[in-house]
């Protein structure tokens, strides 16, 4: 039964036993051979310079165009009263191409009320949300508080890495070197400070009770940005 | 719409759970031939390490969003796809027509092509993959043997009117479809030459690191059109002996991707200003029926589909003794729960972009599993019983040399891999760990 040992050329011979179907094989391995000379020289030799192009890494200026948005709220907030104030950032007239970068906030607040005019104690909060923004930024500037009728200033990065200063990147195109300036979905939802306010009166004192409330005035700045490239040669 | 959900985590399970039961079921198997012994434990190690690699691949796409390192499954999921590679590339050398039939030649080159493979892995890991694609030319003499087999016996079964010839052509197509089925499906993009566009749009789109080098281009390319050679050559064949001895279920199936791969190329063709506008200005997405198209065709052929034809070589050709009693629950589990596992999968990807409600494609899933049930003889039948070894018909020609090799030697080749792999998993942690 077993005549056949295994030897290699046997087996070769065995299988390309039958002459017509070797024309056949021959016809497919030429027809393989002529497909994969074109399509390799569509790829590696047509294609070679865009090839280079887009595989050479290049250096790309990002330069930042800034427009600016602004909102305001003024609210009179009572003594020892906590006011949340809502900014709904989908308001705000956002131009083609741009994409909120970051916000910043003033909160001010004048003395008129009171026999001696002392400044009251104010405090602002941006308080964390579902607003898709850069909650743990070491540039943020969640909480501030002042009691020298000075304003308040707070900051909230909401573009990943956006400070605004022009960057140099090294890609192979602009699709890539922009791959990180063109995300979406940042900056969507609503803005949420609380104003607390501490009344405060030359020793405590204030016999009138005519300073018990404060008119304190937010103003946001929503700055946005669209971001230009430029190859650097 | 919702959006479509990915087959890989799917595929993962389908790879891992035929792979472990064919070897369970080969190692069960008493009294099989070195033939078929072998190529069954080729069988079942490619798909069970190809079900590791879709394992990775499914935990990278549901982490890649975040801060998870992801270093180890990347270098993991390549390195397997590697070995699964070279594994399924050394299945043409024994099946259906084994060109290795003396004991030291199986020995020692299987055992060159396992240490190539690990070499390849290695190698490829500390390069970072910049030459990934050129494993693939590994498939050149697979390709040429098989269409040489399935050339040979067609023809005779055609010319000389040889019935039992047709086990020996089909099995070759079968072989070809499996290895190649992806790139069959690309077969009209390769032909009029428009797969390089995809290429540089796919090395923008992944930066300079995945395409950078014209090493991989070129096994890629040889792939492509490898793939689409063999498709063009199983349609004519198979138009020609459908015009001989009639209509066939193999020729639809040929058919099927011949027609899938015609579609695609038009489509193909049709999205080329999206595929360019990557290279000069900004990558558009591709149309949502385009992605939908892709998912259903090529993604369910090279996920689903393809065990399915493993499962069906190893049943249909007594690579494992499915008739046995021992042997036979677990087929018929198996077989069902593979079947179950597709048409369901295929059913959730429907949901996903047609408005059907839950309560009416759960109606259909339970059609499908009593129709499963009911006709589960019948696919039994229709599975085992038509099936016959291709070593009965190799030996009838007096073409198979039975060496002296016990099966015991035949199985230190799943050891082997066995150990390839958890060398290979080990090598991924630690060198991940301290790059």
């Amino acid at each position: 039964m077993d005549s056949q040992k295994g030897d290699f050329s046997e087996i070769l011979s065995n299988i390309f036993s039958n002459s017509e179907a070797n024309r056949y094989i021959v016809a497919s391995i030429i027809a393989t051979i002529i497909m994969f000379s074109y399509t390799g020289y569509d790829l590696l030799v047509v294609r070679s310079d865009a090839v280079n192009e887009y595989t050479n890494l290049k250096e790309w200026s990002i330069v930042f165009e800034t427009q600016n948005e602004t909102m305001q709220a003024v609210e009179t907030v009572q003594d020892d009263e906590t006011r949340n104030v809502l900014f709904d950032l989908s308001e705000i007239n956002i131009p083609d191409g741009f994409t909120i970068g970051y916000i910043d906030i003033i909160i001010t607040s004048e003395e008129e009320s009171g026999i001696s005019g002392q400044c009251d104690s104010v405090a602002g909060d941006i308080i964390e949300n579902d607003l898709t923004a850069q909650w743990n930024d070491p540039q943020n500037n969640l909480s501030g508080q002042d009691s020298s009728c000075l304003p308040i200033e707070l900051d909230l990065t909401i573009y990943p890495n956006y400070d605004g200063e022009t960057l140099t990147i090294s890609a192979i195109n602009e699709f890539q070197a922009l791959q990180n300036w063109t995300d979406t979905g940042w900056g969507e939802g609503e803005l949420s400070i609380d104003l607390d306010l501490d009344v405060n009166a030359p020793f405590g004192i204030d016999p009138l009770g005519s300073d018990t409330d404060e008119e304190i005035t937010i103003d946001v700045f929503i700055v946005m940005f669209k971001p230009n490239i430029s190859l650097i040669e | 719409m919702a959006e479509l959900e990915s087959m890989v985590p799917v595929a993962a399970i389908v790879y891992l759970l035929l792979g472990i039961v064919s070897l369970i079921l080969l190692n069960r198997s008493k009294n099989r031939i070195w033939i078929d012994f072998m190529v069954g434990q080729i069988l079942g190690l490619c798909l069970f390490i190809q079900g590791l690699a879709y394992s990775s691949h499914s935990i990278i796409l549901a982490f890649s969003d975040g801060d998870v390192d992801l270093q180890f499954f990347i270098f993991s999921r390549n390195s397997l796809f590697i070995i699964s590679g070279f594994l399924a590339a050394t299945i043409p050398l024994l099946f259906p027509y084994p060109i290795l039939q003396n004991s030291s030649t199986i020995k020692y080159i299987i055992s060159g092509i396992l240490g190539m493979s690990l070499l390849s892995a290695v190698y490829m890991m500390m390069t970072n993959y910049r030459y990934f694609g050129i494993t693939d030319i590994i498939f050149v003499i697979p390709f040429v043997l098989l269409i040489s087999v399935y050339f040979r016996f067609l023809t005779e079964e055609i010319r000389n009117n040889d019935l039992t010839a047709r086990r020996m052509s089909f099995a070759a197509g079968l072989v070809l479809i499996g290895i190649h089925g992806r790139e069959m499906t690309w077969w009209l993009a390769q032909v009029i030459s428009i797969n390089d566009e995809f290429i540089g749009r796919g090395a923008i789109e992944l930066g300079e690191f995945a395409y950078s080098y014209a090493p991989a281009w070129i096994g890629h390319n040889i792939n492509a059109t490898i793939g689409s050679i063999a498709i063009l050559i199983l349609t004519v064949g198979e138009s020609w002996r459908a015009s001989h001895k009639g209509m066939n279920g193999f020729l639809l199936v040929v058919l099927l991707i011949f027609a899938v791969g015609t579609i695609s190329g038009i489509a193909d063709y049709a999205v080329l200003d999206i595929v360019n506008s990557c290279m000069y200005s900004v990558c558009e997405d591709y149309p949502e029926t385009y992605d939908i198209w892709y998912n259903f065709t090529t993604n369910a052929l090279v996920y689903l589909f393809t065990p399915l034809i493993a499962m069906y070589i190893i049943l249909n050709f007594d690579i494992i003794d499915s008739r046995s009693s021992e042997n036979s629950w677990m087929s018929r589990i198996i077989v069902i729960l593979m079947l179950l596992i597709v048409t369901s999968s295929m059913i959730e990807l429907l949901q996903s972009f047609l408005p059907v409600s839950e309560m009416v494609s759960s109606a259909i899933l339970a059609m499908v599993v009593a129709i499963f049930i009911g006709w589960e003889e019948r696919i039994m039948l229709k599975l085992v019983e038509e099936g016959e070894s291709i070593s009965k018909k190799l030996i009838s020609l007096d073409e198979l040399n039975i060496p002296d090799m016990e099966n015991n030697h035949l199985q230190l080749f799943s050891k082997a891999v066995g150990v390839m792999v958890v060398f290979i998993i080990l090598l991924s942690a630690v060198y991940s760990a301290i790059i």
